[in-house]
Order: C-alpha cells, then sequence, then structure tokens
C-alpha cells in the first residue's frame, strides 16, 4: 500500500519535473544562442511548458489516414511507460531493488520498440527513416551503455545501484576510478535519449521530426515528457552512478550540472550522421567501455 | 523493382524533399531515390517561386523595372540592381561618378558580406549546430541596419540608379561602416574556432560532394562553387567593372572540391570582402553621385550583357533595347541555377543526410533560381 | 592520436557557446520595444495634399499600378486633388513615385504596421494617408 503511494506521488511529479526541464532547456539554450527564450508565462516564463501541454490537451486528436491507428496509437505509451518504470531502480526512490542495474538496463532496452512501432504506424517516409535510425541507434548503443553500467556493478560488488551509490561514500566516485565507463556511459546515454548530437532520428533539417513527424496533441506531448523524462534519468544515473550521489541536494545539484552540460554540448555540436553514429558505437564505445571493465577489473584484483 | 526468387520485390524509398521542407532553402523540390539511406538517384523539381522577370522588362520602362532586380536574389539585392543598372549604363553609354562607383563597391561588398554569414548560418543548421545560424543572423542583422540606415529598407534597397545611386552617403555612416569591420574581423575568426576544429563537423563535410575541376567547368560553375574546385576566376579580378577596376581582388581559392572546400573558400572570402571595404572606405572621394541623364530613357537598338561576381557566382543581365523605354529581351544568368545543376550528379552515393548538407553547401536563393 | 585534437576543437566551441551566456540577449521583445527606422525608412506613404498638383507623375511611374489619382481644375486654376488612394495589396515601396513627385508633396514615412483583416483595408485613401505641414514641422524641430 505504502508502495503504491509512493509510486503515484511519484508518477504525478516526474511529469512536472519533465517540464521544468523543458522550460529549463529551452532558457539555457536561448541565453547559449543570446536569445531571450521563454519570458511572458509567469515569472521568467516558468509556466511556459505547462501553457504547451495545456494547449497539446486541448487539441484534437488526429490519426493520419492510412495509417496502423493501433501501432500509432500504442507507441507514444510504449515511449513513455518504460522511462517511467525505469525511475523505480533509482536509491533515492527505492534504495532496496537488488536487480536495479539488470532492471534499468532492461526496461530501457523496451522503449527502442516504441520508435520503430511510431515510425512503421505513422504511414510516413520521414517517419519511417526516424523510427530505423532510431532502432538502429538504440539497439547498438544498448550495448555500451550495459558494459559501463557493469564497471561500477563490478567495483562495488552489487547490481542495487544504493549499494553502488554508497560505495562511492567512503572511496572515490567512479569518474576518478573509471574516467572511461563515464565517458563512455555519458556519450552512450546521450545517444539512448537522442540528445543531440545524436538526435539523427528527429533530425529536424532531414527528417523534419523524424518518427513523431505524424504525432499531434496528447500523443506528441507523451512523446516530449518522456524525452525529458529520459534525459533526468540519464542525468540522474550519471549522478548516483558516477558522482557520487550523497545528500538529495547534491544529487540535485549534480543532475542540474549535467542537464546543463547536455544542453551546453546541444547548442555547440553539429549532428553526427547516420553511418558515423555507427562507427563511434561499435569502434569506439565498446572497445572503451570493455577496456574500463578489463581496468576494472585489474583493479579490484 | 527488383524481383528475387522468393517473391518478395525489393524497390527504392522514393523520399519527396519539398518544397516545403525546412531545409530546401525555400521551395525546392527533390525527389531521392533511396536504398537504405543511400541515395541512387535525384530528381530535382524547381519552379514554384517563378515570378517572369524576364518578361516584366518587356513591360516595364526601364525606371520602372529598377525595383524588380530587387526581387531575384533577396539576400544579395545589391548586385542584381548593380547587373541590371550596369548593363543598362552600358547600353545607353552612361558613366556614374567616380563617387558614385565606390559607394557602390562598398554596399556590394556589404551585401556580398551579409549573404555569407545567412548562408554560414543556415548550412550550419543544415549540417545541425543550432547556435551558428543565430550568432551569424545577429552580424547580419547589424548589416542589415547599415543599409537600412543608408537606403531605406532591409531586403530591397532600390539604392542604385541609372549613372549613379538614389542618395548620398552621409559621412557619418562611412565612420559607421568603418567602425564596424574590427568587428567583424573578429566574429568571423569566432565562428572558425566555433566550428573549424569540431570533429563532427570536419567528418561531415570532408569529402562530401566533390566536383572536380573538369566537371565544375563543364557545368559552367562560377563563384565559390567553383573556386572550391581549383580554378582561380572572380570577376572583380578578370573582368573587373565599377570601381574593381581601379584595385586587384585577390582571388580565394581551395583544389579538394568537396563541401569543406566550399566552406573554407565563403569563410576566406568574408576576410576579403572585409579587405576591400577598408581600402574601398580609404579610397572614397568626395563629389557628385549622379552623373546627367536623359529625362526619357530609350534603350537603343544594341544589345549587351553585363555579369557581376554576386555572392553565388557569375551574375549577368543580356539586354537588348529597340528605340523604346522598354527592354526588347532581358534575360538573366542566374548563378544559382547554373550551380544547382551539378546537384544530381553530386548526390548519388551519399547518404539522406549528406543531401541536406551538399544542397546546403551550393547556396542557392529560391528567387534567382526560378526569377 | 586524435584525441588531442577532436578534444581541443570541442573546447574551443564549448568556450565560444559558453562566453554567449553571459551577454546580454540581443532580441528585441517587438511590441514592448519598437523597432527604429531611420530617417530613409520607406514604409506607408504620406500625403500633403495642399501641395500636390494632379500632375500624375507618381501614377505613370509606378511600376505596379497601385495610385489612382483624380483631381479637377479649381476656381484660382489650380488643380484640386479629389481622390488619391494607394492601394497597398500592391504597392512594393519602392519610392520611384516619391522621386518622381514635383512639388515633393508625397514622402515615405516610418510606419510599417500597415497589415489588415481584409484587402479591402489596405487601400488608402487621402484622409488617410493625410499629412499636415505642421505636424512636418513640428516633426523637423
Amino acid at each position: 500500500m505504502n508502495n503504491l503511494i509512493i509510486a503515484t506521488v511519484v508518477g504525478m511529479i516526474l511529469p512536472g519535473i519533465a517540464a521544468f526541464l523543458l522550460w529549463y532547456e529551452r532558457r539555457l539554450l536561448a541565453r547559449l544562442q543570446v536569445r531571450m527564450g521563454p519570458n511572458r508565462v509567469g515569472p521568467q516564463g516558468l509556466w511556459q511548458s505547462l501553457a504547451d501541454i495545456i494547449k497539446l490537451l486541448s487539441k484534437s486528436d488526429t490519426v493520419p489516414k492510412d495509417s496502423n491507428p493501433w501501432l500509432f496509437k500504442l507507441a507514444p505509451i510504449m515511449a513513455f511507460l518504460p522511462v517511467f518504470m525505469a525511475f523505480a531502480a533509482l536509491p533515492q526512490l527505492d534504495p532496496r531493488l537488488n536487480i536495479g542495474l539488470l532492471y534499468l538496463v532492461a526496461i530501457l532496452s523496451l522503449s527502442a520498440l516504441s520508435f520503430l512501432a511510431a515510425g512503421m504506424g505513422s504511414h510516413s517516409k520521414y517517419a519511417l527513416l526516424g523510427g530505423f535510425r532510431a532502432t538502429a541507434q538504440m539497439v547498438s548503443y544498448e550495448i555500451p551503455l550495459s558494459l559501463a553500467l557493469l564497471g561500477p556493478a563490478m567495483a562495488a560488488g552489487s547490481l542495487n545501484l544504493n549499494v553502488i551509490a554508497s560505495w562511492q561514500q567512503h572511496h572515490l566516485p567512479y569518474i576518478l576510478t573509471q574516467p572511461l565507463g563515464a565517458i563512455g556511459f555519458f556519450i552512450a546515454a546521450m545517444a539512448e535519449a537522442h540528445r543531440p548530437p545524436f538526435d539523427l532520428a528527429e533530425a529536424e533539417s532531414e527528417l523534419v521530426a523524424g518518427y513523431h513527424v505524424e504525432y499531434s496533441g496528447v500523443r506528441f506531448a507523451l512523446f516530449v515528457v518522456s524525452e525529458y523524462a529520459h534525459l533526468l534519468l540519464l542525468c540522474w544515473l550519471v549522478a548516483v552512478m558516477y558522482l557520487g550521489g550523497g545528500a538529495p541536494w547534491l544529487v540535485a545539484l549534480e543532475i542540474m550540472t549535467m542537464v546543463s552540460i547536455v544542453i551546453w554540448l546541444r547548442a555547440t555540436m553539429p549532428r553526427i550522421r547516420a553511418d558515423q553514429l555507427m562507427a563511434l558505437g561499435w569502434k569506439v564505445l565498446i572497445p572503451l567501455t570493455s577496456l574500463n571493465l578489463l581496468w576494472t577489473w585489474v583493479w579490484n584484483l | 523493382m527488383i524481383a528475387n526468387k522468393e517473391g518478395i520485390t525489393q524497390e527504392e524509398l522514393v523520399i519527396n524533399l519539398g518544397p516545403q521542407h525546412p531545409s530546401t532553402h525555400g521551395v525546392f523540390r527533390m525527389v531521392l531515390e533511396c536504398r537504405g539511406e543511400s541515395i541512387v538517384g535525384v530528381t530535382p523539381h524547381m519552379g514554384y517561386l517563378h515570378r517572369g522577370f524576364e518578361k516584366l522588362a518587356e513591360r516595364r520602362t526601364a525606371v520602372q523595372y529598377q525595383p524588380y532586380p530587387d526581387r531575384w536574389d533577396y539576400l544579395a539585392a545589391m548586385f542584381d540592381e548593380m547587373a541590371y543598372i550596369g548593363a543598362a549604363e552600358a547600353l545607353l553609354g552612361i558613366e556614374a561618378p567616380p563617387r558614385a562607383e565606390w559607394l557602390r563597391g562598398i554596399v556590394m561588398e556589404l551585401n556580398r558580406l551579409s549573404s555569407h554569414l545567412l548562408w554560414l548560418g543556415t548550412f550550419l543548421l543544415d549540417v545541425g549546430a543550432l547556435s551558428p545560424f543565430l550568432y551569424t543572423f545577429r552580424e547580419r542583422e547589424m548589416i542589415l541596419d547599415l543599409l537600412m540606415e543608408l537606403t531605406g529598407a532591409r531586403l530591397t534597397y532600390s539604392y542604385l540608379r541609372f549613372g549613379g545611386l538614389a542618395h548620398d552617403a552621409e559621412d557619418i555612416w562611412l565612420k559607421k561602416v568603418r567602425a564596424g569591420i574590427p568587428y567583424f574581423r573578429s566574429r568571423v575568426r569566432e565562428y572558425r574556432q566555433l566550428i573549424d576544429d569540431n570533429e563532427i563537423f570536419r567528418k561531415r563535410v570532408q569529402n562530401i560532394g566533390v566536383i572536380d575541376q573538369d566537371t565544375a567547368i563543364r557545368y559552367g560553375l562560377t563563384g565559390p562553387m567553383l573556386r572550391a574546385s581549383g580554378p582561380a576566376w572572380d570577376l572583380r579580378r578578370h573582368r573587373p567593372y565599377g570601381v574593381y577596376r581601379q584595385i586587384e581582388t585577390p582571388v580565394v581559392t581551395r583544389d579538394k572540391g568537396d563541401t569543406w572546400s566550399r566552406y573554407q573558400v565563403r569563410m576566406d572570402e568574408m576576410d576579403v570582402s572585409l579587405d576591400l571595404l577598408d581600402i574601398f572606405l580609404e579610397g572614397i572621394e568626395p563629389g557628385a553621385v549622379n552623373a546627367k541623364v536623359p529625362k526619357n530613357i530609350k534603350f537603343p537598338e544594341a544589345d549587351t550583357y553585363f555579369a557581376v561576381e554576386g555572392p553565388r557566382g557569375e551574375l549577368g543581365v543580356y539586354l537588348a533595347g529597340d528605340g523604346t523605354a522598354h527592354a526588347k529581351r532581358m534575360k538573366i544568368r542566374p548563378p544559382s541555377l547554373f550551380n544547382l545543376q551539378v546537384l544530381s550528379q553530386l548526390l548519388v552515393g551519399h547518404m539522406v543526410s549528406d543531401a541536406v548538407v551538399i544542397l546546403g553547401s551550393v547556396d542557392i536563393v529560391l528567387g534567382e533560381v526560378d526569377r | 592520436m586524435h584525441v588531442k585534437q577532436i578534444s581541443r576543437g570541442l573546447v574551443m566551441g564549448l568556450k565560444v557557446t559558453g562566453t554567449h551566456v553571459f551577454k546580454k540577449p540581443i532580441t528585441r521583445p517587438y511590441p514592448e520595444q519598437r523597432a527604429s527606422t531611420p530617417p530613409r525608412f520607406r514604409g506607408a506613404h504620406r500625403l500633403i495634399e495642399e501641395d500636390c498638383v494632379v500632375c500624375h507623375a507618381c501614377d505613370r511611374v509606378c511600376p505596379v499600378n497601385c495610385i489612382v489619382i483624380k483631381g479637377f481644375r479649381g476656381e484660382d486654376r489650380r488643380f484640386v486633388l479629389e481622390q488619391f488612394d494607394i492601394d497597398y495589396n500592391l504597392c512594393m515601396f519602392c519610392n520611384l513615385c516619391v522621386e518622381a513627385c514635383p512639388p515633393k508633396c508625397l514622402l515615405m514615412g516610418p510606419e510599417f504596421e500597415i497589415s489588415s483583416e481584409s484587402h479591402k483595408d489596405l487601400v488608402w485613401s487621402i484622409k488617410d494617408l493625410r499629412y499636415e505641414k505642421e505636424t512636418r514641422k513640428e516633426e523637423s524641430l
């Protein structure tokens, strides 16, 4: 019963945090580009994302002609659910989940299906190409992500994220002992969350909006919220796994720093090409994270 | 369509890029045939912005046609004006006074700078970098403000007149331009710092869309597109007109002919434009800006071709008169159209992402392509 | 290896974007902060009605025929302006009419917000274009 209440509260708060991140990104990105960003709705435009969500909710529900309605309607939910379920493994929310890491990797890889479903179901060639790109990207970056996560798990001797986090309280944080793994995880997680410069699945200059080109209204909102929840999740994971976690305010600070860095990178980097992305994943990140695993093994011998 | 033995058919994925697509720089349309992500065939379509400017020259008097060249290539309107006015002046036998020529040089180089800045921003947006677009627009806005102060409009200047200019430039305006040059120099350096050494950017543009020297000449490419492939051909240097007769314009070239070379040529050309502005501001002399022009302008029964080096290449106007105030025939040689011809050959073998980048590197303006 | 070069490019790029955070935004929030229009700005026309001699010079030079002008000879043999319409559906603000005007009674002002909900409202007549000599004097002072 207690768990159910916590889950409900978290499920209600997380979209709010995602909306806040959306506002924060727009605002910071604007400042990086000498613009102002949203500044009309509320203090410093803080309620802008709320207004956007209300607008999206009030829009009519459209399904394109000739699309596969089942896949089309299922895709946003499939994108939304795994990301939110993955939060359950975080030590701040559930410190007792012993298979945390395994659960996290398993659940996150589910969201690859949603992009494929959105691409196949939309009956649009842009969406199809975007869906293919997204799926290929997620499938190949799953491996370096898991390999990078194995490093801390091996060092701490547990799959429980709480144990991994608290292990760093009386040792050095993993970013210092496993820098290769930290870099590999960060890049792989950015690719996993489709953050620029790895946003080629929704590249607006080539595929207009990629797999969610046909979506509007509530379904589009679900995609956006899940994307920002994903961003939050990855930054949270970096904070817990590599920066050492700590007190809740410290974790929040670490998360915001990571989010700022991700946005800063977005403002600086051009988009990578699909074949180069694959080359980076298979030829650079997998050796890098494997090396990190080897290094961790030697370290702990 | 390729049928294999199990009866499963394979066919190319046909993607329609444009006319309403964010990266086609207007209303250009490409139909790409793709096998997976790689392109096997391209069919370009154009003409969505056709406004009949060549025919209009036969229906408007010479004076009435003066505002129209602004609308051909709305990003570098001064060059269009110069091409039309220069052709008409050659036909009528009018010479603009020296101060007018110097001022024409200044506004044209300013306009080249603003056009290249817009190209840089949109090209990097095609590659996927978000910020340079806004940075270049900040600088472009300053140039547009300068030109607005001088001419009264931001894009469609309507500034050049037969045998002179619409207004003389005040000394304070010239001072403003002079004060702006060091600022623009530092900005161009900053763009190079931001993007030149970026590994992703280099990987995205190097060895993409290679045009060899021979192909470039055969397709009639001009401007940065040609100079990126090797030939040092710049009308400002080799067929000088106006103020460029008095100075020696440096010609920027690269030899590889890929997208990276085209980027480099245009970036260096911005520096050259700033150097030229320095020279022009030094050399400008006081005096009248309008020559004596007959009240009723009638084109004589003759024809002429006059070309200027626009930011995109050779912008020429063929003008034939028949003794009336209307042109008998006018033909525009738009550089974008000629540069665009090579596109279908460039894209084959590349990927969909590259198609957008290569199209961006060609630097087309649809108003000019379709006229 | 490449690593040094890659990281150098990355750091330089991050430096350029990062320094921009501390700069003031250059956006001008439009309705509150007006766009500046220099004196030569070519906006909506202004007509000094009394000076007009109904010579049709503006009408004749207009490339798009957007000016309709009518007048009659008054009692003191001077022309009086009866109708002067500019159709802003067609006008392309090229300044040729202003340059052609012999008594310099047609000017171009700084107004650029002339959009309207219907095509009909874009045809401006004398009363929309009228520009008093007094206000002109005040403005020049």
